[in-house]
């Protein structure tokens, strides 16, 4: 029972983090990159860390999983923020160019 | 074929492919950007092959602190010669696909052979299985470095020093672009730093605590507080400094002086030189060595001889 529920967690934390791929290699510009990254990888990575942590059995292992899906949020919360900061500085400087 | 060896011969692809494009890539930033990868999927396999100890390194060292040295290198050539950075790589010459092929050949070889070989009684691997008990030590990895090999550990931290005074040497009269993030000031990054630093050194003692008896030990640990470090320097709360000062240079000998201190210290106690003197003088090593790791890497990215404290 608990098997077959994080096989549901894993395929649909799979889905996710292959939406964002897409999204990234398939978007137009930076922000809408940077939206299917950040937004699409982060959910499928706490449904995956979900069935981890089922698998594991523990709670310690589940903590621990949880900790890392938080330090990855904020890792990637403050890279794409600062990516999507510097791309709009740069597009300002040259707007002002021509 | 089991599902096992799907996983295991997809990630062999995965990393061949990485490495093809590290080699041939047209352009010095995206060889950069797939060398880091390839460093992550390098150690996804020590992983996989039950080798914890070095998926940490590698994911430590290999992946992240020379990616980001890789970078600070690449963003420095940006400003010293624009036109070599920018360069597409040229086509490759034919010598390169002959020595290609030729690594290849010799890397089949020596997996062919190895295959073949039987397991032979009483080498190396099984005898330090066999004494590790006495040693107390519950990590064979840093038994193998510290006790049984600690001779090419000490060679391995004079590496590191001469390397640190090599790039010295090399960079003594160029100023070097400061690496430092556009907007460090935001509350968003100093908030990054307010959590990530305690959880850096936190969990880099805690390796090295550890060490003895499960995966870890200096290098994770000192490469781990370098990634600190380098994050301290993006941000602007340390700032490479051109005036070297006593402090540094002490943190940077200190992991060579402990393992000579290691390898001398049984001679005065009238045992022979590196006779193994038991879990706490290893664990002083070790720390010291830390420090000089996470010091030197530090500074190999500022590109000074020393650092200051910044705009806090």
């Amino acid at each position: 029972m608990i098997d077959m529920l994080a096989l549901v967690f894993l395929i649909s934390g799979c889905f996710f983090i292959f939406a964002g791929t897409m999204g990234m290699l398939r978007l137009p510009d930076v922000y809408c990159r940077l939206h299917a990254l950040t937004k699409a990888d982060n959910l499928g990575l706490l449904l995956i860390c979900v069935a981890l942590s089922l698998l594991g059995g523990r709670v310690r292992v589940a903590l621990l999983l949880l900790l890392i899906w938080l330090l990855a949020l904020l890792a990637s919360t403050v890279s794409a923020h600062l990516i999507a900061r510097h791309s709009r500085a740069r597009q300002v400087s040259e707007g002002d160019n021509e | 074929m089991s599902a096992q060896l799907v996983i295991d011969v997809l990630l062999g692809l995965i990393l061949v492919g990485l490495a093809a494009q590290v080699a041939i890539g047209q352009h010095l930033f995206r060889a950069i950007v797939f060398y880091v990868a390839f460093g992550l999927a390098m150690a996804v396999i020590w992983a996989r092959l039950g080798a914890p100890d070095l998926a940490l390194a590698d994911a430590a060292i290999g992946a992240g602190l020379t990616g980001a040295l890789m970078m600070v290198a690449f963003r420095r050539l940006v400003e010293i010669d624009p036109k070599q950075a920018q360069a597409q790589a040229t086509r490759g010459s034919a010598l390169a696909v002959v020595i290609a092929v030729l690594a290849a050949g010799m890397v089949a070889t020596i997996g062919l052979t190895a295959l073949m070989l039987e397991e032979q009684p009483g080498v190396a691997g099984l005898q330090v299985m066999a004494t590790l008990e006495e040693t107390g030590l519950g990590n064979p990895v840093t038994g193998v470095l510290l006790v049984f090999r600690g001779f090419d550990t000490l060679i391995e931290m004079t590496v590191l020093l001469t390397a640190f005074i090599g790039s010295r040497v090399m960079t003594t009269h160029s100023r070097l672009y400061v690496a430092t993030l556009a907007g460090f000031q935001l509350p968003l990054v100093r908030t990054l730093v307010a959590v990530i630093l305690p959880l850096a050194s936190m969990v880099g003692i805690h390796l090295l605590w550890i060490g003895s008896d499960q995966p870890g030990g200096a290098f994770q640990a000192g490469s781990l507080l370098a990634g600190a470090g380098v994050l301290l320097l993006l941000t602007g709360t340390l700032l490479p400094a051109s005036k070297s000062r006593a402090l540094v240079r002490l943190t940077l000998v200190a992991g060579v002086s402990a393992l000579c201190v290691l390898v001398l210290a049984p001679i005065l106690r009238g045992q022979v030189a590196m006779a193994y003197l038991g879990r706490g003088s290893l664990l002083f090593a070790e720390a010291l060595m830390m420090i000089s790791i996470a010091t030197t890497l530090t500074l190999l990215f500022a590109g000074r001889p020393s650092l200051k404290w910044g705009r806090t």
